[in-house]
Order: C-alpha cells, then sequence, then structure tokens
C-alpha cells in the first residue's frame, strides 16, 4: 500500500478542497474544513473500495492525520 | 413444519406460508428540509440532500401515536381485503414508540380494531431491522397451526424521539405507520437473523429506561463536534459506525440466505432493502452486485420511516400489481445492532397504495 495513492485517494472525497491541502501530516478533522460526518462516510466507503477494509467511526475518531489512518488500512490490509 | 439449521446464521426456512396484502399510512404534515437553509445556510443543506436523497419526510402530528397510525393502516386493510376480524388470531406490533411503557400497545390494538379475545399479541421492539421480526413471528404463529392469520403492524413515530437542535437525524427520520397481513399459503419463507450486541451505544436513547432513569441532567443540552445538540432522552445515532456495521454484514446475510433457498442470485426480481438513505442503500447495492433495478427507493419523500420502510416501499412501488415478484429478498438492519433477511414470493400478495401518499 502506497501512501502518497492513499492521500489522493482520500482527497479525492472532497469537492472543494485541493489535493494540494492534503499532505501525510494533514490533521484532517480539525485542518480541512470541509470534513464532516458526511465526508466521514464517503472515506469508509472509499476505505472500502479500494483496499478491502472496512474501517470503523472509532478508527476515524483515532486518527489525527491522513498518516494515522493510512496506518490502521495498511495494518489490515 | 418448521425447519431451523443452526450454521454460521440463524437461519430457518417456514412452509406453507402467505404474505398476503401490505397498506401502509402516511401522516399529512410534511417537512421539508430547505425549511432549514436559513438555520444552516443552503450549501449545507443542499450537501446533505444530496447525499441522503432525502428531501422530505412525513412527521406525525403531536397527539399522533404510532399505534394510531397502524391502526389506520390496519383498519384499511381489513376493509378492502373484506376480512372477518374474528379470523385474525394473532397481532404482532412492530415499534420503538410504544403509547405506554406498559401495557403491549398490541393488546391496546386488539381491543381497537375488534379482534378476538382469543388473540394472541406481542410488541417486538426494534426499528430498522424490525419487519423481518414481525413476519418471522407471523410466519411461526401460522406454521405451528396457532393462528390462520397474523396481523404484522409496524410503524415508529421517530420525529418525537430526535432534539429539534440534531440536525443529523431530523434530515433522516420520518414517521409511518404500516399494517401487512400474512396467513396459511401455498409458499415457504426463508428468514435469515443475526445480532451483534457489543454496538447497542451506536443507535439508543441512553436515559429513560431503567438503566439510565430521567433526572435533571439527562435534559442538559449537550453539542457535539458537528455542532448537533441533544440531550440523553433523545435519540443518538453514530451514522459512521452504522455505514461501516450495515456494509460488512448485509450483503452477505443475503447472499448466505440466498444459498439456503437455493436459488441462482440473478433470478431474485427485487431487493427490498430498509430505506436508510440513498448513500447507505447504494453502497449496500453495490456490495451485492446487482443492478440499480432491482433495488428501488422511495426514500426521496419519506426518508427513513424504521420499521415501517420496508413495507412501505412495497405498498409505494408495486400498488400497479404489475411486476413479477416471484423471487423477493427483503432486508432489515440497525438498532441492536441486529440485522435480518427474508426469501419469498410476493406474487399472491395485494400492495394498496400509501394512504395519503
Amino acid at each position: 500500500m502506497d501512501i502518497n495513492d492513499f492521500i489522493k485517494n482520500f482527497a479525492c472525497q472532497f469537492d472543494e478542497t485541493p489535493e494540494s491541502k492534503f499532505t501525510a501530516q494533514t490533521k484532517f478533522r480539525t485542518e480541512i474544513e470541509e470534513w464532516d460526518s458526511l465526508r466521514a462516510l464517503s472515506v469508509i466507503a472509499m476505505v472500502d473500495d479500494v483496499y478491502g477494509v472496512i474501517i470503523k467511526g472509532g478508527d476515524i475518531r483515532n486518527s489525527n492525520t491522513v498518516e494515522d489512518l493510512f496506518n490502521i488500512v495498511n495494518s489490515r490490509e | 413444519m418448521v425447519d431451523i439449521h443452526n450454521y454460521e446464521f440463524m437461519k430457518a426456512i417456514v412452509q406453507n406460508i402467505r404474505i398476503a396484502a401490505v397498506t401502509s399510512y402516511l401522516p399529512k404534515r410534511k417537512f421539508e428540509m430547505v425549511s432549514l437553509n436559513e438555520l444552516y445556510g443552503a450549501k449545507e443543506i443542499s450537501n446533505i440532500i444530496n447525499t441522503t436523497g432525502i428531501v422530505s419526510v412525513r412527521i406525525a402530528d403531536d397527539d399522533q401515536t404510532s399505534s394510531d397510525m397502524c391502526f389506520k393502516a390496519a383498519q384499511y386493510l381489513i376493509q378492502i381485503e373484506n376480512i372477518d376480524q374474528q379470523e385474525i388470531g394473532g397481532l404482532v406490533f412492530v415499534s420503538q414508540t410504544p403509547d405506554y411503557i406498559l401495557p403491549a400497545t398490541s393488546i391496546i390494538l386488539q381491543n381497537r380494531l375488534g379482534f378476538s379475545k382469543e388473540t394472541v399479541c406481542i410488541d417486538i421492539h426494534y426499528g430498522c431491522s424490525g419487519y423481518i421480526y414481525g413476519l418471522f413471528q407471523a410466519a411461526l404463529w401460522i406454521s405451528s397451526g396457532a393462528c390462520e392469520k397474523v396481523l404484522v403492524l409496524a410503524g415508529d413515530t421517530t420525529s418525537k424521539m430526535i432534539n429539534p437542535k440534531d440536525k443529523s437525524l431530523i434530515m433522516v427520520f420520518g414517521d409511518c405507520g404500516t399494517a401487512t397481513l400474512v396467513s396459511k399459503g401455498n409458499s415457504h419463507i426463508g428468514f435469515s437473523i443475526c445480532s451483534d450486541g457489543s454496538g447497542y451505544d451506536r443507535l439508543i436513547i441512553p436515559a429513560g429506561g431503567f438503566r439510565i432513569p430521567r433526572s435533571d441532567k439527562t435534559k442538559e443540552l449537550l453539542i457535539d463536534e458537528d455542532n448537533n445538540g441533544r440531550t440523553l432522552e433523545d435519540l443518538y445515532m453514530d451514522g459512521m459506525s452504522i455505514l461501516s456495521f450495515a456494509i460488512s454484514n448485509v450483503h452477505k446475510n443475503i447472499d448466505s440466505l440466498i444459498g439456503q433457498m437455493e436459488w441462482n442470485k440473478e433470478d431474485v426480481k427485487l431487493y427490498a432493502l430498509h430505506q436508510a438513505n440513498n448513500f447507505m442503500v447504494n453502497y449496500i447495492r453495490k456490495k451485492l452486485k446487482v443492478n440499480e433495478e432491482k433495488v428501488p427507493t422511495n426514500i426521496k419523500n419519506y426518508g427513513n420511516t424504521g420499521p415501517a420502510s420496508i413495507p412501505l416501499l412495497l405498498s409505494d412501488m408495486f400498488s400497479s400489481g404489475k411486476a413479477d415478484l416471484d423471487k423477493v429478498i427483503m432486508s432489515g438492519f440497525g438498532v441492536g445492532l441486529s440485522w435480518g433477511s427474508i426469501a419469498c414470493s410476493l406474487n399472491n400478495t395485494n400492495f394498496y397504495e400509501p394512504i395519503n401518499k
């Protein structure tokens, strides 16, 4: 699993925030204004679609950065 | 006649059952999501509508209960199907919004509907998966010989459990009451029901039962990170966890039931899924790998009506009576957490357009 692909896929779930705003260190829940519970649902669906891993609400709530979430998905893939 | 196998899921095939007729009652009051534009901003509201697919919902009157709506659906069904009330041997009321803490609402409905004193009545306290449990109970009573005809009344006034400051819920849930007649017949119905109590607090009203009695503290308004307000006496839903749960389990439950029935998946004419919201129904459809035409939705105008959503969908979409519904899957999922599916034929079922459609 490649972190840059993951960041790209993560960024695709947002309509208004440009891809360039996302890095491994982006604290998505606090730094991205567009982040809300609807984005969370599309991230869960994307991770299932692309990586075949179903993450839970707690996984997202326990992740600060995009990399944190990547690590969770990577460990279960 | 009941044949229960215990493999990885609770499964049963019950013989000689007919789902005979389905009616539903929609309350007249309409709540349009765009009415929230001023409060939350038009863009935010339209983003939510685009995801949920819910444009408006119906809301019960202040003094109208779930049993009132189910009563109207039942009365209409009895009249239009020309049923002798004395023939009804069982009454199942599926709801999380009963009239009283006790007695059971089904008993009150037995009297209101003029059913015999020899009617067996039971309340089933489930939400979005509840219709499956209601039909399971009805089929078992008929199969055991205890009843010839059973009325399953499923409905909720979820709107009355939601804090008006919680837009994550007021934009999703609507009210409805339904009635389904189950009788002896020629076809068999497969059931598969599962439970995972570890998720009990993901969809919950924490206070007001006996674990956390109501107090001044349970009336305090709490604001969450999405700016939704609710007290411990209001409905709480963790949408992320419910989505993870549903997309992990529902398609597997359905596929295993289709296997148990020895059906070919291509032969299934209709998947009547619980109408949670468009995002979830479409995603489950993708996991099932079936065409959109086989998975109809009517979420747009009614929202998530809990235990009423499957019978409401059926009465709304199939009252013209032209569809071939020889092999049908119904599936409910939600509170508990619980999920279950039914495999049956609905070719011998009469559907009537919802009252107040």
